[in-house]
């Protein structure tokens, strides 16, 4: 069983009120997009800052890429064009894919397949998961897919208010009764996998 | 000399057509073994129905009551389990502290992921806004009652 470390990869706006919720939940890492002044990592819960870069065109991905110091931040990637999604998965500066109902097509058993052979982690977020449209039944099969192939996982919250952050444990749950996601797999999810990607940062 | 031809020849279709049989009812076996299977329900039964005791604490912007808790967890679990899963489960809050915020569910065994997936995921209870976070889950209420003693929760 992995150890009981638990990282929140995706919080859209840190205070202080999040980051000691966060701590009471049992979170020791938070990488959040937004962070309010004068909010600074403590004992407890430590933060990292994480970007978020929705691209359709290589070039674009490119250009956005150059700008950031990825040793620094936590780099997601929104593809919406196979030619993103592609390309994202093999660039070593980005550290996760994130899935949302606008590009949930792209992912097809071809990049899976490049994703497995990187090692790339999917990110899932937890109103995608909850997403009761069409795109829930889509993202139920996608989900499997990935964790039949081993690719690694990492699941956040998005949450923009304190209120909004899920308990590990409930999420766990969440990802084994709701998406069939084994538990050891689910655990690894909010533990392992993104505490592996920030190891490679200076950040941590 | 003729009829021994005739009678070896025979011998020997019907030996094939025997192993034919044989192999064909080995296979009628494996085939109705697998129909079996499928159209049996897959999930075991359960037996006794056994009892879980989920800790847990309600962090909120303001005190909330018995009542708005039941109210709040009764539609999550429907919202995302259905109502089959909801009366399976039937959760029952036996034991609550508005004060301190912490409490015990009482839940049917195999519902146990079910209701601490619900809890995380009930954000309002009441007019407040909360975070409902389990804590331990045990087999008798006198060990859920010990846990909350000894923690201090």
């Amino acid at each position: 069983m992995p150890i009981k470390v638990f990282v929140d990869t995706y919080v859209k706006k840190c205070d202080l009120k999040t980051l000691n919720t966060a701590f009471k939940l049992g979170y020791r890492i938070l990488v959040c997009e937004e962070i309010s002044e004068q909010l600074v990592s403590n004992e407890n819960v430590r933060i990292v800052k994480k970007i978020v870069i929705s691209s359709e065109s290589t070039e674009d991905l490119k250009k956005q890429l150059w700008r950031i110091n990825h040793k620094k931040y936590f780099i997601t990637v929104e593809p919406l064009s196979i030619e993103v999604a592609r390309w994202s998965a093999h660039d070593t500066r980005i550290d996760s894919i994130i899935i949302t109902p606008r590009n949930i097509e792209l992912f097809d058993k071809k990049q899976i397949g490049i994703m497995k052979h990187y090692s790339k982690p999917l990110e899932v977020t937890l109103p995608v998961l909850l997403n009761e449209g069409k795109a829930g039944s889509l993202l139920y099969r996608r989900l499997r897919l990935f964790a039949s192939r081993k690719i690694p996982l990492i699941a956040s919250s998005m949450a923009s208010n304190w209120f909004e952050l899920i308990p590990p444990y409930s999420y766990i749950a969440l990802l084994e009764t709701q998406f069939d996601i084994p538990r050891n797999h689910a655990y690894t999810s909010i533990s392992l996998t993104p505490r592996v990607v920030l190891s490679r940062k200076e950040v941590v | 000399m003729y009829f021994e031809y005739i009678s070896i020849s025979i011998l020997l279709i019907s030996l094939i057509l025997l192993v034919v049989v044989l192999g064909l009812l080995f296979k009628s076996i494996k085939y109705y073994i697998g129909l079996r299977k499928l159209v049996e329900a897959k999930i075991k039964p359960v037996g006794k129905p056994r009892k879980r005791y989920i800790v847990f604490t309600a962090l909120c912007e303001e005190k909330t009551s018995l009542k708005d808790l039941e109210e709040a967890l009764r539609e999550m679990m429907i919202k995302y389990y259905g109502v089959g899963v909801y009366r399976k489960a039937s959760p029952q809050i036996i034991f609550f502290d508005e004060a301190k915020g912490v409490g015990v569910i009482r839940v049917l065994h195999t519902c146990t992921k079910h209701l601490i997936a619900t809890l995380g995921l009930t954000k309002r209870v009441g007019n407040t806004n909360c975070i409902l976070i389990p804590l331990k889950t045990t087999g008798t209420l006198k060990k859920a009652k010990e846990y909350i003693r000894k923690n201090k929760i």
